[in-house]
């Protein structure tokens, strides 16, 4: 099994005809969804340059090594979380379709956030060569760069005195509501 | 993972990746973006050989500078990683959107759905801007090195000119004028709390809905 898989990949199947074959097809689905390079929907040569812009897309995608070791850590974990879904709604065809509201959205925010935590391990674990995650360690050179300039210091220093002001002034609102109804008094 | 694969080499041997893909991309989406807005009127004859020399010209151009393509070659693949991303979400998503029935509410509730929408939709346009970021941030020579320190020279440019302060203290000033002379409000009626968790998974729910009905 391994000496199969080794042969596979000798012959590029996991760095460059399966990764080709992704690309590929999602960019020029995405395309055609999307009518960017058609003047009309039967445009048969926008079709064509359709093909030719999701082929250079992916042939140079490809170039870019760090995409093939995302995709091979990512789509695998991402499939197992497809099956358990599926089998979660297999089990919940027996519930008649009467899902709370509540559950529902919480399915939902559990997809979105099992998948990105997935991708941000993949990132993470298979980042490029010259750092863990050049995406975030971009993002701390900025905060580093606002805390030693004294313009974060200030920010929130204008934030603070900003909110005690609306505190300060807004606390009639809340109590005013509270009296309840003007009641009329017999002297 | 070094690419050891004989295809891979073959083709980096032979220019594939640097010089025939980034024609291909930039080439092709010139000659369709320039049929698409018709910039050389309807009528013309010839627009379509100029539309062909122009997208060619610009297209070889674009390939003088290495550090461009493999900036471009960065940048893409980031962001493809992230339609991938998107694709498994809303691919789940479907899925489960078939089996539950969806929560129906009020007005208010549909007005609290619409604003997740259109702040999922915010949050899909930031897809590029990260994929830019992370093209900038990999260790470059020239193109990536200049557009790493593009947010870097915008915030110093503040900096030193003493705008940014006068900007934080303006917006402050702005934001209590706003607050202070803003008409009066007859009184709401009490926000339902489970519409901000329910109305922004109903607008994910929705998201399949839309591509599935694009003609």
């Amino acid at each position: 099994m391994t000496d199969f898989n080794q042969l596979l990949s000798q012959y590029g199947l996991i760095d460059f005809v399966l990764p080709f074959l992704l690309i590929f097809s999602l960019v020029f689905m995405l395309l055609e969804l999307s009518n960017l390079l058609k003047v009309s929907p039967d445009d048969t040569v926008g079709r064509k340059l359709s093909a030719l812009f999701s082929l250079g897309f992916a042939l140079l995608s490809i170039y870019n090594q760090d995409l093939i070791k995302w995709l091979l850590s990512f789509i695998p974990k991402a499939t197992l979380v497809i099956i358990g879904f599926s089998l979660l709604v297999i089990t919940l065809v027996f519930t008649n379709k009467k899902i709370p509201g509540g559950l529902r959205a919480f399915f939902a925010f559990l997809v979105v956030g099992i998948i990105l935590w997935l991708a941000v391990n993949s990132l993470s674990i298979s980042g490029s060569s010259s750092s863990s995650s050049p995406l975030i360690s971009l993002l701390l050179y900025q905060l580093d760069y606002l805390i030693q300039s004294g313009m974060l210091a200030l920010l929130v220093i204008f934030g603070l005195i900003f909110l005690v002001i609306i505190w300060v002034v807004g606390g009639d609102k809340k109590s005013r509501s509270s009296e309840g109804p003007i009641l009329p008094r017999s002297r | 993972m070094e690419p050891s694969s004989f295809i891979y080499n073959l083709f980096s041997q032979y220019g594939i990746f640097t010089f025939v893909a980034p024609f291909l991309l930039v080439f092709s989406l010139l000659y369709g973006s320039l049929r698409k807005i018709g910039l050389f009127g309807k009528d013309n004859p010839n627009k379509e050989k100029l539309y062909a020399i122009i997208s060619i010209v610009i297209a070889f151009y674009y390939l003088y500078s290495i550090s461009a393509v493999i900036f471009t070659s960065y940048f893409i693949s980031f962001f493809f990683f992230e339609v991938l991303i998107i694709f498994f979400i809303l691919m789940i998503i479907a899925l489960m959107a078939g089996i539950l029935e969806p929560y129906k509410g009020d007005d208010e509730f549909q007005k609290y759905k619409q604003s997740s929408h259109n702040i999922i939709v915010g949050i899909l346009t930031l897809t590029v801007l990260f994929a830019f970021l992370y093209a900038s941030s990999a260790n470059f020579k020239e193109f990536g090195a200049t557009a790493q320190n593009i947010m870097t020279e915008m915030m110093l440019a503040l900096i030193l000119s003493g705008l940014l302060p006068y900007l934080i203290i303006g917006g402050f000033i702005i934001a209590a004028l706003y607050w202070v002379y803003k008409k009066e409000e007859p009184p709401k009626k009490k926000r339902k709390k489970k519409y901000f968790f329910i109305a922004p998974a109903e607008a994910l729910y929705e998201l399949p809905e839309f591509t599935k009905n694009r003609k």
